[in-house]
């Protein structure tokens, strides 16, 4: 009995771990933020126990509150929202109140985000209302266009192959019959191949479908932030503190440094005046762009709001690229040379050694459907010396303050080399201070 | 007054030949200096052709990502982003530091315990003459060992083609008067204290404070160690060299010279006012152990 008891304590035992480990879900009232980081907006959203928000000052940002369903999800050790199972948005009127007690209502309107290129780099916008529809039907009309042209590439270029194969096949056999085939031949040379429809370009980031948020734009300052129900009523647990900030400084020059050898891994150099440090073994291609200043705590907490940062520590944020620049390159000894922008092609190594090479776009060469994997700025360390300035001129040919790089190819003495004889000069000192000193004594 | 700074001055250069005889300070800035070259020469072996990767050294690989997970990635990108050598001078120059910290608090304690300081007393100098010419003597040694390393490291750096760069350059004169307020602060506990034993141990217990007030208030927001500093540091931020050499990292971190200069002005303020507590303290105790 007591046996046939252990065996069953055992099974249930076991059982206990069966079953899938499913998190436990928690109803929230949260608020999904649709936020401007600088370069972009970040979808993320504060949980109900979240206290505060931030925000970039004077920036459109859109914010909703909804009732869902949270879960922890210990893969990537963050909160995730199950809207699929739970999204209620609610109405209402969301009131935002300055510290000095400037308190202003914001109403919930159908909006929407986008950003277009523009020669001075991609422009965000925010649009509302009937704005907003009107937009997302032009880009909804330019998609369908765009696939429609897609389409239609796809059946002239099947009935573009069927044709090269058939002909490529009726030329063969007139071939072996010993036949004149010159007719197809021409025939067949002066079939052209369809060209692939451009992607549009207008938009860098498509508006998506409308949604009903508040617009949010504030300058910048502590805001105390709840929303009111329709009758006038605080909808509990929708108070927050909205943090509106600036960078500290904005304009800054950083660079993308791509390394011929490893062009899937690329360094940032964002801190102005630093040394870019490499070995000298492959050609460098670089990208400038523009960076801004900001507080590392506040930049996570604005990409994602269960981040965390470091709020003594500013660092520097990739931008926008830096339209129309040239790159000026000098050595000691040497002249300065200015580099312009080039397209490369990025191709991976064949056989057994890995790696890729960086080769000049050539448009008249190049594959039809071929386009530049990187537009970059090449310098060449195998002909610079051991230290090249590198500095970026704008559209006008100035330069730009904070642009300013050094890239030096770092030598690598032994250990054990005559350079740590300096390091061992106070011992050398002190065996004859304490000989004079013993020599002394001894007179 | 002049009478004392004078008395102050013939201790200072009495002490110097003193340290200049004894073994301790060539030992330790050897061991700054052999430092420094081995960590340079990781530095430069840890250079590929995508600049510097800290996994290619065991040190550095370790260092790193000590520092990253205490302080954030961005904390490591600013130290390491002229090069090795402002993340080299405080591993080079803690070892000279040390002996020149520790080796005055131990001192003065034993020195008032033998009555030595009690026999100079008699004499024209004074309490604050002989802690004044320790804190002057303290001062010079500590801007010759800067100095030397800054010059070793310029040799390092033209050996490796790496760049001693303004930011190194910015940290010479915080560190140099952060480690004036810490001989202050090591005089006050010789001072205070009654024995050489316990000096030390007070001494070392504030520093190990301060650097602990310091690590927390760096480190990433909504970690225990940065709410336990912040908690402490309102009160006694204020007291604290670190803070101030803090202020000024910062300060030159956001390009503002003026707040920079400030931050100066404040740790030498806090020196001055660590001082002035010595010698009322000492006015009041004497020197009698």
């Amino acid at each position: 009995m007591r046996t046939a008891a252990l065996a069953l304590l055992l099974v249930l035992l076991s059982c206990a771990h069966a079953g899938a480990d499913v998190p436990v879900r928690v109803e929230q009232l949260i608020y999904s933020l649709t936020a401007f980081n600088g370069s972009g907006y970040s979808s993320t959203f504060a949980l109900q126990t979240a206290p505060t928000i931030y925000l970039l000052a004077g920036t459109d940002n859109l914010l909703s509150v909804r009732k869902t369903l949270v879960y922890w999800w210990p893969t990537t050790a963050e909160w995730k929202v199950d809207t699929a199972s739970l999204n209620q948005p609610f109405t209402g009127v969301l009131e935002v109140q300055g510290l000095g007690g400037s308190r202003r209502t914001i109403t919930l309107q159908k909006a929407t985000y986008f950003g277009v290129p523009t020669a001075g780099g991609p422009q965000w916008k925010v649009l509302t209302g009937a704005d907003a529809d009107r937009e997302v039907a032009a880009a909804k009309r330019l998609s369908d266009e765009y696939f429609a042209a897609v389409t239609n590439y796809q059946e002239k270029s099947r009935k573009y192959d069927a044709e090269v194969e058939s002909l490529g096949a009726r030329i063969s056999e007139l071939r072996n019959q010993g036949r004149d085939a010159s007719a197809l031949a021409a025939r067949l040379s002066a079939l052209v191949r369809p060209a692939a429809p451009p992607p549009p370009d207008a938009y860098v980031a498509a508006p998506d479908q409308a949604e009903d948020a508040f617009v949010v734009n504030l300058a910048p300052g502590e805001y105390s932030a709840r929303l009111l129900a329709p009758g006038g009523s605080t909808i509990e647990g929708s108070d927050k503190k909205i943090i509106a900030y600036t960078p500290r400084r904005t304009g800054g020059i950083g660079y993308e440094v791509i390394p011929g050898d490893k062009w899937t891994r690329p360094e940032e150099s964002k801190t102005p005046a630093a040394v870019l440090s490499v070995d000298g073994t492959t050609d460098l291609y670089l990208r400038p762009f523009f960076e801004d200043e900001v507080n590392d705590f506040l930049r996570e907490k604005t990409v994602s709001n269960q981040s965390t940062g470091n709020p003594s520590l500013y660092k520097w944020v990739r931008m926008d690229d830096v339209p129309g620049a040239t790159l000026e390159a000098a050595g000691p000894g040497r002249d300065t040379v200015t580099l312009a922008a080039r397209p490369f092609v990025v191709s991976q190594s064949t056989g057994t050694g890995l790696g890729y090479t960086i080769t000049p776009y050539d448009p008249k060469t190049a594959a039809p459907d071929q386009s530049p994997s990187i537009v970059a700025f090449p310098v060449s360390l195998e002909k610079a010396g051991r230290v090249i300035r590198l500095r970026t001129l704008d559209r006008g040919g100035h330069p730009i303050a904070g642009s300013e790089r050094q890239v030096r190819i770092v030598q690598r003495p032994p250990l054990l080399s005559p350079y740590l004889l300096p390091a061992l000069t106070p011992l050398i000192a002190m065996a004859i201070v304490l000989a004079a000193r013993a020599r002394r004594n001894r007179g | 007054m002049r009478d004392r700074m004078h008395a102050a001055r013939v201790i200072a250069r009495t002490q110097l030949v003193e340290s200049l005889l004894s073994p301790g300070l060539y030992v330790s800035l050897t061991a700054g200096l052999v430092i420094g070259w081995l960590l340079c020469a990781g530095f430069a072996r840890a250079v590929d052709s995508s600049g510097f990767d800290p996994r290619l050294s065991g040190f550095w690989s370790f260092a790193t990502r000590a520092l990253s997970g205490g302080f954030g990635p961005v904390f490591v990108e600013r130290l390491l982003s002229e090069g090795p050598f402002l993340a080299v001078l405080a591993a080079s120059f803690a070892p000279v530091f040390l002996v020149l910290a520790t080796g005055s608090v131990f001192r003065f304690g034993l020195e008032k315990n033998a009555g030595a300081i009690e026999l100079i007393v008699y004499g024209p100098a004074d309490g604050t003459a002989f802690f004044i010419g320790s804190f002057v003597k303290d001062a010079v040694l500590c801007a010759g060992a800067l100095g030397l390393l800054t010059l070793y490291f310029l040799v390092i750096a033209a050996a490796q083609n790496l760049v001693v760069g303004p930011m190194f350059f910015a940290a010479l004169p915080v560190v140099f008067l952060l480690a004036l307020a810490i001989f202050a602060f090591g005089i006050l506990c010789s001072v205070g204290a009654g024995h050489a034993a316990a000096a030390l141990a007070v001494f070392l217990g504030i520093g190990a404070l301060f650097t602990a007030m310091l690590a927390g208030s760096l480190s990433a927001a909504g970690s225990s160690a940065r709410a336990a500093a912040e908690t402490v540091s309102a009160v006694l931020q204020w007291i604290s060299p670190l803070f101030y050499a803090s202020l000024c990292a910062r300060a030159y971190g956001g390009g503002s010279a003026t707040e920079y200069a400030a931050g100066l002005a404040l740790l030498c303020a806090l020196t001055g006012a660590v001082l002035a507590g010595c010698h009322l303290l000492i006015r009041r105790t004497g020197v009698r152990a």
